[in-house]
């Protein structure tokens, strides 16, 4: 236990060494900050113009008003998915690769094994000690979040809201996890530096743009002209009943984006933080249940690529 | 000219040897083709959308039906525009980002240097390397486009409609080889290959995602009545921050352009492209600005470095 230990923090203290990954963490708590204030502003921007439209209906003599906008203070948040699905993982893909290929550019692989320790133990550590940065860097991260919430936005969270967050910032740090493990699989088993960084960063693409870019094109909302059902004349209803016809595209549409462990993150993120409408009234624990599969599409593929990442490195004898 | 080309045939060759560029641009070229199908399928479910609610009003006893949708032929490709901002930026930056880093790395620019060739000669050569990787994938995109989109959708396009998809394919052109330049500029500037492809990843997600995520952010969402239905539908407008972020990316202004082209926009379809460049002239200066910059960059820091 105490080698691996040992190993996890030379791997904390290593990550923290490198200026490439201090330079993206940098960038990801910038992004959050201006993400929470950008927000706050559009929410208070949002209300006013709420307000003015209200006055002006009403001026006109209309009773059927819209409702007012979410004033979820979460939500304010939205943009902040985003960035962890790109930077979070991009974050996650260079620590993984680094872990593998630090130790052979320096040829230190070879001579940690030539040691009193177990092959087990070095990948025990190596996995403990990027997870455990992972971790602290999303509860940094929370704490940021929370405390530019407070004091930018002006809210209070009730205790609902913050178990929220830790519940949404878990699921961050397993979607971080997934990039990371997958970095650290595809490094072990490709022995050039770049080639294994340019083939996850490939699987990056295809998983959390190309799949969802797919999804999106697809999206009937998207490929209806803007206000296309609004133009016609049909209210949401109307709309719906409509759009129930084309049940098989929307089906196939869906399964593209389940492929996407970053759609997966997006769906049950946006739950949490109430940016989908629909979940206002859940508990956390009742969203988890209610978004299991998105969990199960996060959590299975990190076991799996674990345990392939155990076998590659356990039984390769050039490593 | 003659040492030009034969350096601008071995970044070909080079291209075409890599694995990984050839996966990204592979990639590429499969989204764009789905793209038209995807396209076409979606303005038949238009089609099929509008039928359906002719009907539903119809046994509602709603006498006021809607008038038919009008489909511009282009607005099939739009989706290709998408991929073009997304994947073609990507392919660019796989192409260009170990241009200079990588010969460094394994020392084979001190030694091309001590040939009888001048700095501007490698990098005009590297440049239209790339221009003609890039520009090659797109004409294959062009032409499968056009094929694909007479065959699946049974549909012609004008001269005047040519003229803009050629057009869109050209400014796509500029548009991936801003990144290629970036590209270029960044592995100069950079000792190490995988740091400037992960540096261009960070700038590729800026451009591509950040700025136009932080514009959409400050857009304002007004309240807008709709007659018929008596319904309150929320619209996106633009505000002079929205305006102002979006400048800083290329991607928001190459899209831009390209809805326009490809007659996503209906106020616009049916204009004359002269008309829509000039409707246009500020995104076009706001999208060739990066590009020029980052050529002037490359030119100026390789002809000027001691090392």
């Amino acid at each position: 236990m105490s080698e691996m230990i040992v190993i996890a923090r030379k791997e904390i203290k290593d990550s923290l060494n490198n200026k490439f990954f201090l330079s993206i963490l940098i960038l990801l708590l910038i992004l959050t900050i201006v993400s929470i204030v950008l927000g706050t502003l559009q929410v208070h921007s949002q209300i006013a113009q709420y307000n003015r439209s209200i006055e002006f209906l009403k001026s006109m003599g209309k009773t059927n008003l819209p409702p007012m906008p979410s004033l979820n203070p979460l939500s304010v948040s939205k943009s902040f998915v985003n960035y962890v699905a790109m930077i979070g993982a991009l974050l996650a893909i260079v620590l993984g690769n680094y872990a593998v290929s630090k130790e052979r550019k320096n040829g230190t692989f070879k001579l940690i094994l030539s040691r009193s320790i177990y092959r087990d133990q070095l990948i025990n550590g190596k996995l403990g000690g990027n997870l455990l940065l992972l971790a602290l860097i999303n509860f940094a991260i929370a704490a940021v979040t929370i405390i530019f919430l407070t004091a930018l936005g002006g809210v209070s969270l009730s205790q609902a809201d913050l178990i929220r967050l830790i519940f949404f910032f878990a699921a961050s740090f397993l979607y971080m996890a997934l990039f990371f493990i997958i970095s650290l699989f595809v490094t072990l088993l490709l022995p050039y530096k770049n080639y294994a960084l340019l083939t996850v960063i490939i699987i990056w693409l295809v998983f959390a743009f190309i799949f969802p870019q797919i999804g999106d094109t697809m999206d009937m909302d998207n490929q209806l002209p803007g206000g296309f059902f609004a133009s016609m004349g049909l209210n949401r209803a109307q709309e719906k009943q409509i759009v129930n016809k084309f049940k098989f595209y929307e089906t196939l549409r869906n399964g593209i984006e389940e492929l996407s462990p970053t759609k997966h993150f997006e769906r049950i993120s946006f739950a949490l933080l109430g940016v989908k409408p629909g979940f206002k009234n859940n508990t956390a624990w009742e969203i988890a249940n209610l978004k299991w599969l998105n969990l199960a599409g996060l959590l299975v593929p990190n076991i799996i690529l674990s345990m392939l990442s155990y076998l590659v490195f356990l039984r390769r004898e050039n490593l | 000219m003659g040492k030009i080309l034969s350096i601008a045939s071995k970044e070909i060759k080079t291209a075409f040897k890599d694995k990984a560029f050839l996966a990204v641009a592979l990639l590429f070229l499969l989204l764009s083709i789905l793209s038209v199908y995807i396209g076409s399928a979606t303005k038949n479910a238009e089609i099929t959308a509008y039928q359906d609610i002719v009907n539903l009003l119809k046994s509602q006893g709603a006498t006021s039906i809607p008038a038919e949708p009008k489909i511009f032929p282009l607005s099939i490709l739009k989706n290709i525009i998408n991929y073009v901002a997304v994947i073609g930026s990507i392919v660019a930056i796989f192409l260009g980002f170990n241009s200079f880093s990588e010969e460094r790395e394994e020392g084979t620019i001190k030694l091309l240097l001590s040939r009888p060739i001048y700095r501007d000669q490698l990098i005009n050569g590297k440049l239209f390397g790339g221009a003609f990787v890039i520009a090659g994938l797109l004409i294959i995109t062009l032409v499968f486009n056009c094929f694909l989109f007479t065959v699946v959708s049974g549909m012609n396009i004008n001269f005047a409609e040519f003229s803009r998809l050629t057009v869109f394919f050209v400014f796509a052109f500029y548009y991936m080889i801003s990144f290629y330049l970036a590209s270029l500029f960044v592995s100069l500037k950079s000792q190490n290959s995988t740091f400037a492809f992960l540096l261009m990843l960070i700038i590729w997600m800026g451009v591509s995602y950040v700025i136009p995520q932080l514009a959409e952010s400050q857009k304002n969402y007004v309240y807008v009545l709709n007659n018929i239905s008596q319904t309150m539908n929320q619209m996106p407008q633009d505000t002079l921050i929205s305006k102002t972020i979006e400048i800083f990316s290329p991607t928001v202004q190459f899209k831009n352009i390209g809805r326009d082209l490809l007659q996503v926009v209906p106020e616009h379809a049916q204009l004359s492209l002269f008309t829509l460049l000039k409707l246009n002239l500020r995104s076009i200066i706001y999208l060739l600005v990066p590009g020029l910059f980052m050529l002037f960059g490359s030119y100026n820091s390789f002809l000027k470095e001691g090392n």
